[in-house]
This record gives C-alpha cells, sequence and structure tokens, in this order.
C-alpha cells in the first residue's frame, strides 16, 4: 500500500493529508503542535490518521521550524569571512530606521557579533577581475583560530562582486574545509549570487545561523522516518517547489517560507484543476493572515523579505503578506478613542475568551461569536466548547468605552480586522496595478471561510471559493507541490550591445546546472524550465522581469522582450519611456519537475439536505440578526445549492454566507460563492 | 507675460517670517502696516512675540505690505 | 486668501465620521502614499532615489492641508506644510485643470533648499479639486557651480536653476518647454527626466488609489474623513503638549563654520515655550544669515521645529497637517535660521537642519529625560561629478553617509546611522562601483572614537574612495570637522568628521584646507582627484549621556570585546578594570578605581 502525506508544521496544529494512491482516499488529521520537538507531531499526525508509517511512500514537509528558530534566536554562532575593510557590513545595515521620530529605537543587534566578523585580504571589482588576490594563510590562520576558540558552529563566506566571480569563496571553503572538516559553511555565491552586499551577506548568515540546527532536525527526522519504514522526506521551500531533506540541510535559509507557501501551491493546483484564471489566496489562521495574489494561476515571487526589521532574507519566496490579524487577533481602544485590533494575538494560550482557556480580552473570534457567525452545533477543531457568554462579557469591556453597544462594537471588531486584512490584499493586487474585481478569492486557514465575503467584498470581488479542507489546505499544498529550483546569473548586458549568443550560453549553463541537480534529487527526466530576464531602462536601479521562450532564444525574442517591458511599465507605474534603451542585469531559470498526478477525491450528488438547526445571525452593516440556516458541509452533495444567509460546518473552520449570496458545490466539494 | 515679482518685493509674516506670495491678513502693528499668514500668527504675535520683544518684535520684517 | 487658514481654537470640533471608516481611508492614504514611493524607487534613476530613498511622497486635502505621508524624509515632510498651500495658492486653484501638475523648487517660497523638486497634482471630482497627490525628492543634480549642488556656493545663482511656481503638465500633456529648460541646465539630463518622469509617475498612481475611495465612499465622506484625520491627530499632538510642564526652555548652539568666512561659528538659538496645549519654537536671537550655504530657509526651520517636537512625543500619532496645528514658529527674516533672498541655503537644509533639532532637543532636555545627547549632526554630502572616459558621459552623483547618535537616558546612540533630518539607505558599495568611476577600499566602523558616557554615543564610520579615472571633481557640505555633538547629563562629546586626501604614491593623509588651501575642512568644491588618488572620509560619533562611571562595566566589558573601545579607554574613562589574563571583568578593582576617580572629581 502506497501512501503520500503533506504535512503542514504550524504554530498551533500540525495538519496532515494524506492520500492513498491506490484507493484514492484522501485522509486528514490534525495534532498539536509541539514546538520543542516538533518531529513528534508529525508522527502523532499519522497516527491520528490511523497510518502505520510503514504504509508511508514519502511525505512532503511544510513547516515553520525554520522560521521560528530565527525569530527565537535558536541558531548557531556563526563567523562571517568578509574582504577586509568592510567587516562591519552586518553592523552597519543601511542605516536606516523604522521611524523617523524615536528617539528610543535600538538597532538590531547583529546574528554575528563584531569580534568574529573577519576581515580576509582580497577584492574582486565589478566585472569580475581580481584587484587582491585572496591571501590563503590568512583564512588558514583565521578559520583555525575560530576552529580552535570552539564558539562557532558555522561559518559564512561574503566577499564583494562574488556574484561577478566565485573564485576566491571558493578557494575559501576548501581551505575551510581542510583546516576544520567539520565546520558547516555557506558562501554568498551559492546563497544568492546578486548584487548589494548587506542583502547578500545577511541572507548567507541567516543560512549558516540555521545550517546546525536544521541538519539536526532533518537528520532526526530522516532517521525517525527511515526506523518507521517512510523512504524518502521532502521538504516544501520558500518558493513553493519542493527538495529532499539532505538538500534542504544544506540550503536552510529557502525554508523560511515553507510554511505559507504550501496554501499557495494548493491554491494553484486548484486553480488548475477547475480551471479558474486569477486568484486571490487569502489565509487566516489564529494569529497570522497571509495574502498572495496568482494571476492567471501562477503564483507571484519577491525577493524582498525581512527576519526583522532591517534585516533582509533576499532570496526568492512566495509573495505572501503577513499580517498579525486572525482569529486570535486582540481588541482594544487607543489612547484616541480608536478601535484597533491586532497584531497582539491571544494565540492558543489562554486563547479567544470564548474558549474558556482563561483569556478575558475580546478577540476577533469572540466577536464573531457575539455576531452568531460561530454556532454551538458545529465542533471547532481541537474539541472546544465555545462559551457564548464569555465572549460577550469580553466585548462588552470595550462596548463601554466606546459608548457603543454589544454588537456595534462587534461588529466594529469585526470591521477593523477585515480592513486590515484587506489591506493585505490590497498589497498584493491593487497596488500592484492589478484589478482584482474579475479574479476568484480563495479563503483557507481556520478562520479564512468565514471572513471571505466580506473580505472579497473590501476587494470589488464577487467570485469566492472556499475548499473542501480549508483547514488543512496548506497541508495538501504540501503533497501537491512540484519540485522547483530557481537559478540566476548576473550579467550586464545592454540592449545596444545584445549578444544573443551569449545568451544562450548563459541560459544553457543554468540549465545544465539544473539538469544535474534535478538528477541528484532523483527525478528521472529533465526538469522543465522557464526563463526570464531582469530588465531596465539603462540608468534605472530595480528591474521588472520579463519571460522569454523555451529553446534557442533569437533576437526577434529580445525585440519582443522589449515591447512586454514597456507594456509592463505601464502597467505598474503609469508611464514607459519609448526609445529609451535598455539593459539586462540578471539571466534567470526556474526549473520545475512534477511529481506523482494526484488525483481529488469527488463528492456524489444527491438531494439538498435540511439544515440541521437556525440561529440569528448579525451581517456585516445590519444592527438587526437574520435568522440563518445552519448546514454540515460533509453532508452537501455535488451540485447542491445553497442561497445566503447560511452558515456551513465542518471540524476545520465556519463558512459565513451573507444574505443574497448564491452557492454551488461542485464535484470535489468545494464551494462556490457568488456574491 | 504678467508682471514677475521676485521673491524679495514680496511681504513676510509679521510673526513666523514666512514668505506670502500670495497676499495674507493685512493689520497695523508698532505703527506700520504688517501682514500676517495666519490667525495663529496673529494672535502669537499679539500674545508672546510683541509682549516680549517689544519694538524689535518686527526685527528683519520688510516694509512691504 | 490662505489655504492653510487654522481654526481659532481649533482642535475642539466633532469627529463626523464613523471611526471605523476613518481607519479604512486614513490607511488607505498612508498606503497610497507608500506604494508611490515604491513606484518611484523602482522606476528612477539616481541612487538618491533608488538607493537612498531621499524623497517623500504625499496626500494632500482639497483645502491644501497635509491628509497622510510615507515615511521618507522627514526634512522634506516638514518644508511641504508651507510650501504646498502657498505654490497652490499663488499658482491658484481656480486655474488649475484636471491633468495639470504644478511644479517649484524655489527655496525662499518654502521649499527646504534648492535641490528639493516638488511635484503637485490636482484630484478633481466633478469638477471640484478633493486632493492632491504630491512627490517632493531631491534632484541629484540641479545644475550651478558645483555638481550635486553641496559645496562653498554663496548665493542662489551659484546653487543652480530655479523654479517658482509654474505647470509642468498641462492636462496630461508635458510642457515641453519647461522640460527642455531643466534638462539643459543639469549634468545629467537623461537621468532627470528619468526622475522627473518617475515623480510624476507616483501623482499618477496616487490619483487613481484616491478616485477608488471617492468612488467608493462618495466625495462628502470622504473631504469630511480628511477634516477628521487631521483632527484626531491633532487632539493627540494636543494632549502630548499639554502634559509638558509650561514654561520657556531656551539652548543654543554652533555650526562651526559656513565654508567662505574661516573660523567664524554660527549660532543657531531656540526657546521653546510650553503654554498649556501649544507649542511655539522661537528662533529669535539667532545668527545673521551667512556667507555661505549653510543657512537654513524658513521651510528648512520649521520643518527642524516639527521634527523635534515629533521626537519628543511617546504616543503613536498618525502624521498629517494635524500634528503641526498646535506648533507656531517664531523666526526673523534675513537671519541664519529665515535666509533671505538670494543667500546661498542648499546645506541648511542637510547639515544644519538635524543640530537645529539638537537643540531643540536640548531645550527639551530640561524638563524631560526623553530627550538624548546630540548626534553627528551631518548627512555626509560629498558631491562627485565629471565624464566617465568609460562610457562618455557625465555623472553627478550625492554621497550620504550615517553618522553615531547621542546616547540617550535608557540606551546607547546607535552607530552609522542616517541624521535626523532624514533616513536615507546607505548606497550598496557594488551599486556605487558599478554605476562611478571609483573604488571603496573601506567601508567599516570607525572604532575607539565615540562619546562616552553611561550610555555612550553611537560609532560613526570610516570609508576610503579610491579613484579611477582624472579629473573627479569633488565638493562638501559636512559638519563636525571642529564641532563636536555634545554630551547631556555628563557624557562626553563626540568626536569629528574627517574628510582627507592622499594622492597617488603618497602616505599621509591631508585635509582640505592644508591640501587645497580652501577656507573650510568640510564646506568647499573645485577640489580635483585623479587616477590612483584617495579620499578619507569618517563620519563623527555621537555625544554620550551621563557619566561614564556609572556605565554597566559588563557593558563596558562588551565594548572591550567587539573591539569598539580599548581596555586603556575602559580603564581611564570607565574606571573599569579588566583582567589583562583572561579578559573577565575585576570587579573589585573596578569599584576601588571608580571611587578614586569620584574622589578626583569633587
Amino acid at each position: 500500500m502506497a501512501v503520500r502525506a503533506g504535512v503542514d508544521t504550524g504554530g498551533t496544529f500540525t495538519d496532515l493529508v494524506a492520500y492513498d494512491e491506490e484507493t484514492g482516499e484522501l485522509r486528514m488529521a490534525k495534532a498539536l503542535s509541539t514546538a520543542h520537538d516538533p518531529s513528534r507531531a508529525v508522527f502523532d499526525s499519522f497516527s491520528r490518521a490511523g497510518l502505520e508509517t510503514s504504509q508511508i511512500d514519502y511525505f512532503v514537509h511544510g513547516t515553520t521550524v525554520a522560521t521560528n528558530a530565527l525569530i527565537e534566536r535558536r541558531g548557531a554562532p556563526v563567523a562571517l569571512l568578509i574582504t577586509e575593510g568592510f567587516r562591519d557590513v552586518l553592523h552597519m545595515q543601511r542605516t536606516v530606521r523604522p521611524d523617523h521620530f524615536d528617539l528610543h529605537w535600538v538597532k538590531p543587534k547583529p546574528l554575528v557579533p563584531r569580534s568574529r566578523c573577519v576581515g580576509i585580504p582580497e577584492r574582486m571589482l565589478k566585472d569580475g577581475t581580481v584587484l587582491i588576490p585572496l591571501d590563503e594563510d590568512r583564512v588558514r590562520e583565521s578559520v583555525a583560530a575560530l576552529r580552535d576558540a570552539g564558539e562557532v558552529g558555522a561559518i559564512a563566506v561574503s566577499y564583494l562582486f562574488s556574484f561577478m566571480n566565485p573564485e576566491h569563496e571558493r578557494r575559501t571553503a576548501e581551505i575551510v574545509q581542510e583546516v576544520w572538516p567539520d565546520a558547516r559553511i555557506s558562501l554568498s555565491s551559492d546563497v544568492l549570487p546578486r548584487w548589494r552586499e548587506y542583502e547578500r551577506t545577511s541572507t548567507t548568515v541567516i543560512d549558516a545561523y540555521l545550517k546546525p540546527f536544521m541538519r539536526d532536525y532533518m537528520r532526526n527526522l530522516e532517521r525517525d522516518c527511515q526506523a518507521g519504514g517512510i523512504r524518502q522526506v521532502l521538504v516544501l521551500r520558500s518558493n513553493g517547489g519542493v527538495m529532499t531533506s539532505e538538500r534542504a540541510s544544506e540550503q536552510p535559509v529557502s525554508l523560511v517560507r515553507s510554511g505559507p507557501s504550501g496554501g499557495i501551491m494548493a491554491c494553484q493546483q486548484l486553480g488548475k484543476l477547475l480551471g479558474i484564471g486569477d486568484l486571490i489566496a487569502a489565509d487566516m489562521g489564529g494569529t497570522s493572515f497571509e495574502a498572495c495574489l496568482l494571476p492567471g494561476g501562477e503564483p507571484t515571487f519577491t525577493n524582498r523579505e525581512e527576519l526583522e526589521w532591517g534585516i533582509p532574507i533576499a532570496l526568492t519566496m512566495v509573495d505572501a503578506r503577513s499580517i498579525g490579524a486572525g482569529g486570535g487577533s486582540i481588541a482594544r481602544v487607543d489612547a484616541a478613542g480608536i478601535l484597533r485590533v491586532g497584531p497582539d494575538s491571544a494565540r492558543a494560550d489562554p486563547g479567544p475568551a470564548c474558549y474558556k482557556r482563561g483569556g478575558t480580552q475580546p478577540t476577533v473570534t469572540d466577536a464573531n461569536a457575539v455576531l452568531g457567525r460561530l454556532a454551538p452545533e458545529f465542533r471547532l477543531a481541537g474539541d472546544f466548547e465555545l462559551d457564548f457568554g464569555a465572549a460577550a462579557t469580553a466585548v462588552d469591556t470595550l462596548a463601554s468605552s466606546l459608548g457603543l453597544d454589544r454588537v456595534r462594537v462587534a461588529q466594529g471588531i469585526v470591521d477593523v480586522a477585515n480592513n486590515n486584512m484587506a489591506q493585505a490584499l490590497r498589497l498584493v493586487s491593487t497596488d500592484r496595478g492589478y484589478d482584482p474585481r474579475g479574479a476568484t478569492f480563495v479563503a483557507y486557514g481556520g478562520a479564512g471561510p468565514l471572513h471571505a465575503c466580506e473580505l472579497a467584498r473590501a476587494l470589488q470581488m464577487t467570485s469566492v471559493l472556499v475548499p473542501r479542507y480549508p483547514g488543512a489546505f496548506s497541508a495538501l499544498g504540501a503533497l501537491l507541490a512540484d519540485a522547483r529550483f530557481d537559478y540566476a546569473t548576473t550579467y550586464w548586458m545592454r540592449m545596444r550591445y545584445l549578444d544573443v549568443d551569449r545568451a544562450n550560453e548563459l541560459f544553457a549553463a543554468l540549465e545544465r546546472q539544473a539538469a544535474d541537480e534535478f538528477l541528484a534529487e532523483g527525478f528521472a527526466e529533465a526538469p522543465l524550465v522557464r526563463r526570464a530576464v531582469d530588465l531596465r531602462y539603462v540608468g534605472q536601479n530595480w528591474e521588472l522581469s520579463i519571460e522569454l521562450p523555451s529553446g534557442s532564444v533569437t533576437r526577434d525574442d529580445f525585440a519582443d522582450v522589449e515591447e512586454r517591458f514597456a507594456a509592463e511599465h505601464e502597467r505598474f507605474y503609469g508611464y514607459h519611456l519609448p526609445g529609451e534603451e535598455l539593459e539586462i542585469l540578471t539571466f534567470k531559470l526556474a526549473a520545475l519537475g512534477t511529481r506523482h498526478e494526484l488525483e481529488l477525491p469527488r463528492v456524489a450528488s444527491g438531494s439538498m439536505p435540511d439544515p440541521i438547526a437556525r440561529r440569528p445571525v448579525v451581517f456585516s452593516g445590519d444592527d438587526e440578526s437574520i435568522d440563518t440556516p445552519l448546514y454540515r458541509r460533509e453532508e452537501l452533495p455535488a451540485d447542491a445549492l445553497i442561497e445566503g444567509p447560511a452558515l456551513i460546518g465542518q471540524v476545520d473552520a465556519t463558512t459565513l454566507l451573507p444574505p443574497g449570496s448564491r452557492s454551488r458545490v461542485d464535484d470535489y466539494g468545494n464551494l462556490h460563492v457568488t456574491i | 507675460m504678467t508682471v514677475y515679482r521676485e521673491v524679495n518685493e514680496m511681504p513676510k509674516c509679521a510673526s513666523c517670517g514666512k514668505l506670502l506670495p500670495v497676499d495674507g491678513i493685512r493689520a497695523e502693528r508698532l505703527g506700520r502696516p504688517v501682514q500676517f499668514c495666519s490667525d495663529q500668527c496673529v494672535r502669537i504675535f499679539d500674545t508672546y512675540k510683541q509682549p516680549k520683544y517689544g519694538d524689535a518684535a518686527l526685527a528683519g520684517i520688510p516694509e512691504i505690505a | 486668501m490662505s489655504l492653510a487658514e487654522p481654526t481659532t481654537r481649533s482642535g475642539d470640533q466633532e469627529i463626523a465620521t464613523d471611526p471605523f471608516l476613518l481607519e479604512i481611508i486614513r490607511n488607505h492614504l498612508i498606503t497610497t502614499c507608500r506604494e508611490m514611493g515604491i513606484a518611484m524607487m523602482r522606476t528612477s534613476y539616481s541612487p538618491m532615489f533608488n538607493e537612498a530613498l531621499d524623497f517623500t511622497c504625499l496626500v494632500f486635502d482639497g483645502k491644501g492641508e497635509m491628509a497622510a505621508q510615507a515615511p521618507y524624509c522627514p526634512a522634506q515632510i516638514g518644508s511641504t506644510v508651507h510650501l504646498i498651500p502657498s505654490t497652490i495658492g499663488e499658482i491658484g486653484p481656480e486655474n488649475l485643470n484636471p491633468g495639470d501638475v504644478v511644479f517649484t523648487n524655489d527655496p525662499y517660497r518654502g521649499d527646504a533648499h534648492l535641490p528639493e523638486f516638488c511635484v503637485i497634482k490636482p484630484y478633481f471630482h466633478e469638477g471640484e479639486i478633493l486632493a492632491y497627490s504630491v512627490n517632493i525628492a531631491h534632484m541629484t543634480d540641479v545644475g550651478g557651480m558645483v555638481p550635486a549642488a553641496f559645496g562653498d556656493t554663496r548665493n542662489t545663482w551659484q546653487e543652480g536653476i530655479r523654479f517658482p511656481p509654474l505647470k509642468i503638465y498641462r492636462e496630461d500633456e508635458e510642457v515641453e518647454e519647461i522640460f527642455r529648460i531643466l534638462i539643459s541646465n543639469v549634468r545629467t539630463p537623461k537621468h532627470s527626466y528619468g526622475d522627473m518622469k518617475a515623480m510624476i509617475g507616483s501623482l499618477y498612481l496616487a490619483e487613481r488609489r484616491v478616485d477608488e475611495l471617492v468612488q467608493r465612499y462618495g466625495a462628502a465622506t470622504f473631504t469630511q474623513a480628511c477634516e477628521d484625520i487631521k483632527l484626531v491627530s491633532e487632539r493627540l499632538m494636543r494632549a502630548e503638549i499639554a502634559s509638558w510642564p509650561d514654561g520657556e526652555y531656551e539652548a543654543e548652539g554652533l555650526i562651526e563654520d559656513d565654508g567662505v568666512v574661516p573660523d567664524r561659528p554660527w549660532k543657531i538659538k531656540v526657546t521653546v515655550v510650553i503654554r498649556g496645549d501649544e507649542l511655539i519654537v522661537d528662533f529669535t536671537g539667532s545668527d545673521p544669515q551667512c556667507m555661505g550655504a549653510a543657512n537654513q530657509t524658513f521651510g528648512t526651520t520649521a520643518s527642524a521645529a516639527y521634527n523635534g517636537a515629533l521626537h519628543m512625543c511617546r504616543s503613536e500619532i498618525p502624521y498629517n497637517h494635524g500634528c503641526y496645528r498646535p506648533i507656531a514658529i517664531v523666526t526673523e527674516p534675513g537671519t541664519f535660521v529665515n535666509a533671505n533672498y538670494p543667500g546661498s541655503t542648499v546645506g541648511g537644509n542637510s547639515d544644519t537642519h538635524p543640530t537645529t533639532v539638537d537643540i531643540i532637543l536640548r531645550a527639551f532636555s530640561q524638563f524631560s529625560e526623553e530627550s538624548s545627547a546630540a548626534d553627528g549632526g551631518t548627512c555626509g554630502c560629498i558631491g562627485f561629478g565629471g565624464e566617465d572616459p568609460r562610457t562618455s558621459e557625465a555623472y553627478a552623483h550625492l554621497h550620504l553617509e550615517g553618522v553615531g547618535w547621542g546616547g540617550r537616558d535608557k540606551h546607547d546612540g546607535n552607530d552609522v546611522q542616517f541624521v535626523k533630518n532624514g533616513n536615507c539607505p546607505n548606497t550598496p558599495v557594488e551599486v556605487a562601483e558599478t554605476r562611478y568611476p571609483w573604488l571603496n577600499m573601506e567601508y567599516q566602523l570607525e572604532p575607539y572614537a565615540v562619546g562616552h558616557g553611561r550610555h555612550r554615543g553611537g560609532f560613526g564610520s570610516r570609508r576610503v574612495f579610491r579613484f579611477l579615472t582624472d579629473g573627479v571633481n569633488i565638493a562638501s557640505h559636512t559638519n563636525r570637522h571642529r564641532a563636536r555633538a555634545w554630551g547631556l547629563e555628563g557624557g562626553q562629546d563626540g568626536t569629528n568628521t574627517v574628510i582627507a586626501f592622499r594622492r597617488k604614491g603618497e602616505t599621509d593623509w591631508v585635509r582640505a584646507r592644508e591640501a587645497f588651501g580652501v577656507q573650510s575642512y568640510g564646506k568647499f568644491s573645485g577640489i580635483t582627484m585623479n587616477t590612483g588618488d584617495e579620499m578619507l572620509f569618517v563620519t563623527p560619533s555621537g555625544g554620550g549621556y551621563g557619566d561614564p562611571l556609572e556605565r554597566d562595566p559588563e557593558l563596558v566589558l562588551e565594548d572591550c570585546g567587539l573591539e569598539l573601545i580599548t581596555t586603556a579607554v575602559a580603564q581611564d574613562v570607565y574606571g573599569v578594570v579588566v583582567d589583562p589574563e583572561n579578559g573577565a571583568l575585576d570587579r573589585a578593582a573596578t569599584d576601588e578605581l571608580r571611587a578614586e576617580k569620584r574622589q578626583g572629581q569633587r
């Protein structure tokens, strides 16, 4: 029996989706996350799903382990070898502060203290030629001293212009291997071969910082898996692709967005399956909200992310906007009498007031309870019984200071939270020149389906999709994800001097690299590749990425690139500069390898069930409640039609359908809402 | 072209000292015609600047009004 | 009529907008300003914009009052409070049409200084102006005698080309003549054109976003919300001022020279007056206007006053016109803080402003521990100009640099951080070297030099440039070569800026006055560097806060371990004894030494 599984480890829950390749059966399970030993929750989730590990062929792991290790600063002490004269790159950062007028702000301490940033005599120039040869003796002495001091667990190497010529960094790695074979090492020319020394060094140091920790984590996980008879462990990366756990330990910085990328990959697959084009993904859990745009069904990516203010991780990642807004977000009234919600959260402990686990501050979940949008008939995952009285008491603490009644305050809490989330949604959509109105809003995460219709309305969207298992959607995404590796070469080429042969050589080299790595990852076939160039008007400093066709590229292809650049510039920034020359900065390749196809189970058609109950629910903009029917999600047959108002409950989420909305269940049990 | 006035031909607020390319509030203080940019500046002049500095309160304020 | 006419007994009006909607509209406008900035960064040409982000994006309401801003550059933000209403007033709102863009850079009309290019676009809805989108940005080159404008200029004509308020777009069409005049008067025509287009592009983006709001909520609601957004901020600001003790607090400080008259420092005097919920920042008694470029315009001075006051606020105040209403400015025209035409003012906005803020904070420190010792007080403006023989194209680059900040009651000053009038990221070495014909041989902290204290100042940086071509024209307008960032509450003063030169093959660094016979160590122009020559630039450290003998010995030890101070300094200045054997703290010896030193102080 061959089962493959997707496991998503979050802050509160570890979710599992398992797919039986023989029967086509899909199983779901949830286990409480075990922060001290995350792999235990993974095995808990297997047993809760009734799975023996020996049944599992392989599983794909989406994890916040790397993210949390960073946030909690549990990485290894790192030493940085850097071009002499530049030892304080990390310490100085980019010389800016987050708030203009805050005299009290303290610059975050760099991950590597000054005393462990070691200058090495060497210097490359901007074209990759050597100005000062590498002082190998100095490397040897420095590494020996670090080894003998015994304080350091990993070494990062970042030399100026190593992205143009990595020779000095590679030679340094060889010397480190000789002098200190056990040292873990990260080279900036491997981790992030792009210009801007601060961002590159920061990313490389974070990689080194995570390396010993992630190696141990992955080793333990692999060992446990092997002992249990699981053949292979794959890990979901920040870019939405998967890689082997072995490689994950080699480049752990590529896991910092592993968590959210699962849901986004699931959106992509679901969109393909259902033939839906533009999607906006919205993942609302207990603490955070993540938004991502998938124009044409394809996720968008970024390389501007920060560990904390001013400490960048400049790798390609799914471009999800995270804000502190979730079911557990706490509402309060500020000094000016303005209602604010989040970013602080009651999390799982003590949780919202209505969880009866010691929380007293009003949260978004409490507001939803007051408005009747949660129902006692639907048990939450984890088998809590909601205390509606406690929710009302908590909301009332704000009612007196705002001088408004309970329902109005609860409405306000939900409105403000929705507005915050809508801002994040706008940042990934309208603010980039995309009109979201024709797109489909995919709502998932435990709290997503409850807020989906109102959030969609805020973006003037009319089409909402609630997947069959919204709470376990990210785990499903991990299961569905393809292998994906990103490669890039910085090469400066002005269009006036366009060298098509050179361009083809550069792409060919990247393709060879991709093919080699895919072979090493266990793929029999060559990966599917997508090519792109980053380019800009000569003199600009930031680029737009434009795709190129596969195969040998021609002069005509580049003429086409120029036209599309102008169109993109117009779309993003409202103008373009006719006649201005373009320059190419980077040649990029995304290599994709498909794992096995997975057939999502279908639901049978049948007659529409009667509501299990009715209850009064207050909808957005109303003062009075409306009598609303309740349905169980698992009872809904394919082609079922539901007119709002309605509440649809299932173990992992509740879906709120406002009056006037119409919903249809598709063959896979997904709910399509038109508002 | 309509007559171009250079900035040294324009009045300045008698309280804050700001240039007034467009006429401000006309008034008379210390026996001189003056202009103010706002009600706030009228009040500050009368309750702070003149009581504190006396005749020197108009130091540097050009005689264009 | 004044557009920015304040209401008497301001702040008492009712907030009419639903608080939830208010939050939504306010955030929408702030996001709009942020997005304008991102577009600017991504499309502009000069590193001043796309790396140093020396620009500010704002939305003003139909009255010409600031409704929202994104946090880019504080100096620019403050000056727009005066510049925008004055510019709109001079053109006359009745003369504006949809698709018009107004442009000015006139320092005497409220702008902070000549390189601050300001574009304004009215947003029309059913024939009425409901808002203005604004972008004010530091244009690298504006013509004049010095590449990138900063040096020893003596009047506005030497500084560069000046535009009184005029239309640069009419009904969505470029006024080509204006662009032609502009780009034929600057060293980098292509960059300047691209940068102007990026600025104006951001105004169109903002207009679309404002239109979304008006379409969704209606013109009346939008206009009322703008009023209420300002009102909320005004109330928060008034509450903040009311919490400070009434009184008059004086402080003064010096700018070391003006680049023209050698060895003549210039005094800025500030009286901070707190009257209930109103704040007056009075500059009466400051020195007369100087000969060089260190003068502040009225716009810069007002901006510095706002900047100082906002630094003292502890509550989260959304920054808009409401914050500024309770603050009155008093200046005398013709002085160092309100220069008259045709005085030079380009350096006042960059290098005098931070010291002015520190003087204001010094006045506040008389009743508040929220204050801090002075920071390095210079933006590190060094201009480079010439022709790149590799491309035969002219270049002009303005280099900026972080400094050490002042120690505070609870923390050390931050190291290498941009001064208080701006918030500009440094330009990466790899970006600068790719664009310009010089190398950075060194760019790191300057250790050992700092204002010591219970909480010490932050450290400055040290950079060495090596030139790869002949004929690189260098100019500078920098401070703290002689004056130092002052300490507070017994903390020591910070250390100096150093700019020095070394011809190819020589070993000693020589400063500008000695090497080139200019009048000032930090404010000069016309220095030529050739292939292989080098320039050293060390930025100043911040002043210390409190007696160094009261510094936590563990922090002193940590500084030693980080190679920031020597054990000799630990002993001499801090009275902290470090065991030379194992580098550990010798507590007993430390207590003894400190007692001895305290005895000596009496």
